[in-house]
């Protein structure tokens, strides 16, 4: 209704009296200075200064420069001072300001009314956020029952992880702490620690002649995403040769010299016979295989004489002569290389074919060699501060039941372990860049346990959107995005050749979201001094400075201010040799050292200490002995191993596994009827697994995801492009639409990830309204069907990795 | 004498103005509490309002009195906070750039600036919140009314001209679609009444001001 002047201003007069309408705080203030310049746009003719940072949308966390005119960022491009990156970054981390500028981003703490998930929820003040939150834990601590307080993140690295999980966590006394490595590439690095030690694999693809990829898709998504694949698509133009051994013809299968279809978990079968073909033709690095690995030359041969490449064929599918080819081109083709990724571990034999793709690299001679699988180099931050000294508890949940060596944990089962509560369950359980009921299997069930009151009295999320995990929330505070926030960064590089990096606010955390680095600070001070002494930084930024003014590279070249302005720094006086394992120890190295007798392991033991069986004892290697002379060896991790590269595992045989790298029949495989097809999942180039899918440009490109169904298949059941079909597991059936193309192995279904989402916002789930885009309309209506659903969360019983590639599916047209 | 007593009539007129922008800023910017709600029934502003033809606020204690605050801070979430309406009380999503900080923002920054303010780093907005931009109103209009009563007539007409300009270019072109589609979207008198006021407020400023939206 429009007044007339009159009557106008008669209501406002009546407003005069108003004393509940404050004038202030004011929204508004008179203006401060100006903020600083480095530049003019030349698209609006506006300020502009440019920011380094870092991405944080995928785990290769890629150097960054943000451009912000006015407080608002406008374009995110690479950090040409990254030698890692060389300024360059993909299409998801140039899509930044989408998730920033989310209009269905969450910015303010919210508190649930009414029963968990209903959907109804109320703003809370931080204070009231935090004040519910400080008491719940101190009341658990006051019990002495920190264990209660379960942790549960998604992505958590570098200065995160330290102030969060190395300072936070243990001076208030849980380490119930879970993560998500398990539903990743856990079974790779178990593989590696049972083999050459401390887990990560660098393929120096670069100076590589010959790349063979199994089950990884580095040109698309890989944990060095662009930086691997640049340096791929370098080797190529160089001349190198690559072939893909997928179940899918993947963007990188598309341009290798030649793409194998491989029946999916029999990538082991065919790296056994390519070492079988190494072996029997003499190609072999003997010197390797006898100075550093605790087999012979016969042993190997003897234990791989059954392995033929004909026996290959028939488990695989990949034609005997093919495999030959390959194994001779690895063998002489100099220097080479296998990328092994999810492909090859996230199966019940996942483990075990990493070890045999390790025993091939290492008897080819490939270890830690220029253009080899060598070792991860990465910065090494100092803090100043001291960590927390006290006792720490934790609930035995995290692992699952029955695991050989579940070294990163089994965070795919902490749902089940909950509901069976035979070890105990959390009262107060809080996730953090985490998406638990998304990104797991079995999401059924995982939505009903988090839905449990009386399974989990209080559950806490740490999130930037409203997800299908925070939605289950009692409270949910606002995380700053990875743009508004601190840390110093320390992700891998490709150039044995330590960069430093950090990550700075691009802009002012948008409406009262907050780093959760920062909120601990503030927890801890809430929940008492005896957890607040352990953190005597105020906040993120003064963590990260203090890293910058104790790290003496970073000192040297310039401490806080020089990361501030140029975002990385590459330590080149600290380049690592190849071969490092080769070192020889100096006498200063071996002071206050004894040998063990039985392995040969210079440690920091106790005189009379047994190496093998003391707790923890790995943490104390500092060499290893070889005909009377000690070298460096490969460190081992998470397991008191010696410093051999070890194809024959003690470990293994130990818990009734064959100690030689053997192949493994994935049981359901075996027993599979003719009709029926392998799931498997896989990523995209454009879309992050769970946390990108709020991003309008992302999502506009990549938004649904129908089944991959070779034509041979299709005809044989009926099926035809576009039709919707059925794809039923023994946990479920989903119904989703056939995309039939020879681009898949005509015994696999395969799905991605990344759609069929329920909450994420409009452009991911499409279930909320959201307004208008002039000229420019969200067009898509399919977002396609989560496969998730009809996937069991069941562990490899070695390392526990998720099994995601192994579910067994009957398909019928609808 | 009369030009004092009309520099003074401006004046009052111009604090009328503020009261009212500052009002429904006030509205837009959080849940109500009881004492507010105290306060939009006892003034007198009740009656003003129902005299005017507007259907008036709730009261605390009235039938609707059913609705509890609680109730309202949840309805105040789904409309203004959450994924779910389409309400995103930012400027730059209600004129169809989907998503925060856009040019309209970028704009209305600009205009903060040239007229001398700036966000309060403690309060925590996106500059083209309906909150602050009814403020910014707000702001010039008591400015306006501060400027008459000290005699500066030339600065007067200046801030009344920034505020044409604001709602012209700005505030005016999407807050009365805004009402509309919060008065749709809501079945709570509270809110209700906000999407009248909010309408009422923009389209007679517009009139008064001669900014036709
Ligand atoms: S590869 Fe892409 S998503 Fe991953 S960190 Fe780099 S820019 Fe970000």
């Amino acid at each position: 209704m429009r007044l007339s002047r009159r009557d106008f201003l008669r209501l406002g007069m009546a407003t005069a009296g108003m004393a509940a309408v404050p004038v202030n705080p004011a929204f508004l203030l008179a203006a401060d200075s100006p903020a600083p310049v480095t530049g003019v746009s030349s698209h609006t003719g506006r300020k502009l200064q440019a920011v380094p940072s870092a991405c944080w949308q995928c785990v290769c966390r890629s150097s960054i420069v943000g451009f912000v005119e006015n407080g608002r960022l406008v374009k995110v491009d690479g950090n040409p001072n990254s030698q890692r990156t060389r300024g360059r970054i993909c299409a998801k981390g140039q899509a930044a300001p989408n998730f920033l500028y989310d209009p269905d981003r969450i910015l303010y703490p919210m508190r649930r009314v009414g029963p968990r998930g209903s959907g109804k929820w109320k703003r809370i003040s931080w204070d009231e956020a935090l004040d519910e939150i400080a008491g719940r834990l101190k009341k658990l601590r006051d019990e002495g029952h920190p264990e209660r307080f379960m942790f549960h993140y998604g992505r958590m690295k570098a200065s995160s992880s330290k102030i969060i999980k190395s300072y936070f966590l243990p001076a208030y006394g849980t380490k119930t702490i879970g993560n998500h490595t398990a539903i990743c590439e856990g079974g790779k690095w178990t593989a590696q620690e049972l083999t050459w030690g401390k887990h990560y694999d660098v393929n120096d693809v670069e100076r590589s002649k010959y790349i063979v990829v199994m089950g990884s898709n580095p040109l698309e998504a890989h944990t060095s995403h662009e930086v691997i694949a640049q340096r791929i698509v370098e080797a190529r133009a160089n001349g190198a040769g690559m072939v893909t051994f997928d179940v899918r013809l993947s963007n990188t299968a598309a341009v290798s010299d030649k793409w194998y279809p491989v029946r999916p978990g029999t990538d082991g079968a065919v790296a056994l016979a390519m070492a079988h073909v190494v072996m029997a033709n003499e190609l072999y690095d003997k010197k390797f295989i006898n100075k550093w690995t605790n087999v012979t030359v016969q042993e190997l041969k003897d234990h791989l004489a059954r392995y033929t490449p004909e026996w290959a064929e028939g488990i695989s599918g990949v034609p005997a002569s093919e495999i030959r080819a390959v194994a001779r081109a690895y063998a002489t083709k100099k220097p080479s290389t296998i990328i092994s990724y999810r492909g090859v571990v996230a199966h019940y034999n996942g483990v075990e074919n990493e070890r045999i793709i390790q025993m091939l690299e290492a008897i080819a001679g490939n270890i830690d060699v220029p253009g080899g699988r060598t070792r991860a180099v990465g910065p090494k931050w100092k803090n100043s501060y001291k960590k927390p000294k006290g006792k720490v508890k934790k609930l035995k949940i995290l692992d699952g039941k029955e695991i050989a060596y579940p070294t990163h944990h089994v965070s795919h089962q902490v749902f089940k372990m909950i509901k069976d509560g035979s070890n105990g369950r959390p009262e107060v359980y809080m996730w953090y860049c985490y998406q638990p009921v998304y990104v797991n299997g079995e999401v059924q069930e995982n939505i009903d346990v988090l839905k449990d009151e009386k399974l989990i009295p209080f559950t806490m999320a740490v999130d930037v959107a409203m997800s299908e995990s925070s939605a289950l929330a009692d409270i949910i505070l606002p995380d700053a995005t990875y743009l508004e926030r601190w840390d110093w960064e320390d992700m891998v590089s490709y150039d044995k050749t330590p960069e430093y990096y950090i990550r700075q606010p691009l802009v002012k955390p948008l409406g009262e979201a907050r780093d959760f680095k920062d909120v601990c600070v503030d927890l801890a001070q809430r929940i008492g001094p005896d957890v607040a002494k352990w953190l005597p930084f105020k906040s993120a930024k003064e963590f990260v400075k203090d890293a910058c003014e104790h790290t003496k590279a970073v000192k040297a070249a310039g401490g806080f201010r020089y990361m501030v302005k140029h975002g990385a720094y590459v330590d080149h006086k600290a380049k690592h040799p190849y071969r490092s394992h080769a070192k020889k120890l100096k006498p200063k190295d071996l002071q206050g050292t004894i040998v063990d007798k039985k392995t040969g392991v210079v440690w920091k033991g106790k005189p009379g200490q047994d190496y093998t069986t003391t707790k923890k004892a790995y943490k104390k290697y500092v060499g290893q002995m070889i005909d009377g002379v000690a070298y460096k060896g490969f460190k081992p991790d998470k397991l008191n191993k010696n410093g051999l590269f070890e194809i024959k595992s003690e470990f293994l045989a130990k818990k009734g596994f064959p100690a030689m790298p053997s192949w493994m029949p994935i049981p359901e495989h075996e027993k599979m009827k003719e009709d029926e097809l392998i799931l498997t999942t896989f990523k995209v180039n454009v879309q992050i697994h769970s946390r990108s899918s709020n991003s309008k440009w992302l999502t506009e490109i990549y938004h649904t995801n129908p089944a991959w169904i070779n034509p041979e298949t299709a005809a044989r059941l009926g099926i035809k492009n576009k039709d919707r079909i059925k794809v039923k597991s023994h946990i479920g059936e989903i119904t989703t639409k056939a995309y039939v193309t020879p681009r898949v192995h005509p015994k696999v279904i395969a799905i991605s990830m990344h759609c069929g989402r329920w909450e994420y916002g409009r452009y991911g789930s499409g279930k909320k309204v959201f307004p208008t885009v002039k000229d420019d309309e969200p067009w898509w209506t399919d977002f396609g069907v989560h496969p998730n659903w009809i996937i069991p969360n069941a562990p490899d019983p070695i390392g526990g990795q998720q099994r995601w590639m192994d579910t067994v599916v009957s398909v019928t047209k609808e | 004498m009369n030009e004092r007593k009309k520099e003074n009539g401006k004046a009052e007129e111009a604090r009328a103005r503020a009261g009212l922008y500052r009002l429904v800023a006030h509205m837009v910017a959080q849940e109500p509490d009881e004492a507010f709600l105290r306060e939009l029934n006892a003034t007198g502003f009740r009656e003003t309002v129902a005299s005017l033809g507007l259907s008036p606020p709730p009261a605390p204690t009235s039938t609707e009195a059913d609705v509890t605050r609680e109730e309202l801070a949840v309805e105040y979430a789904r409309l203004f906070l959450l994924p779910g309406a389409p309400l995103h009380p930012y400027e730059s999503v209600q004129r169809g750039e989907g998503q925060l900080w856009g040019e309209a923002t970028a704009g209305v920054q600009e205009a903060y600036r040239e007229a001398g303010f700036e966000l309060n780093p403690e309060v925590h907005h996106v500059p083209d919140h309906l909150a602050v931009e009814l403020e910014f109103m707000a702001h010039l209009a008591t400015k306006e009314a501060e400027r008459l009563a000290a005699g500066s007539t030339e600065e007067a007409e200046a801030l009344q001209k920034r505020q044409k300009s604001f709602l012209r270019n700005h505030l005016g072109t999407w807050a009365v679609a805004f009402a509309h589609t919060l008065k749709a979207e809501t079945s709570q008198r509270y809110f209700q009444f906000l999407a009248d006021l909010l309408e009422t407020v923009i389209k007679s400023d517009a009139y008064f001001l001669d900014a036709p939206l």
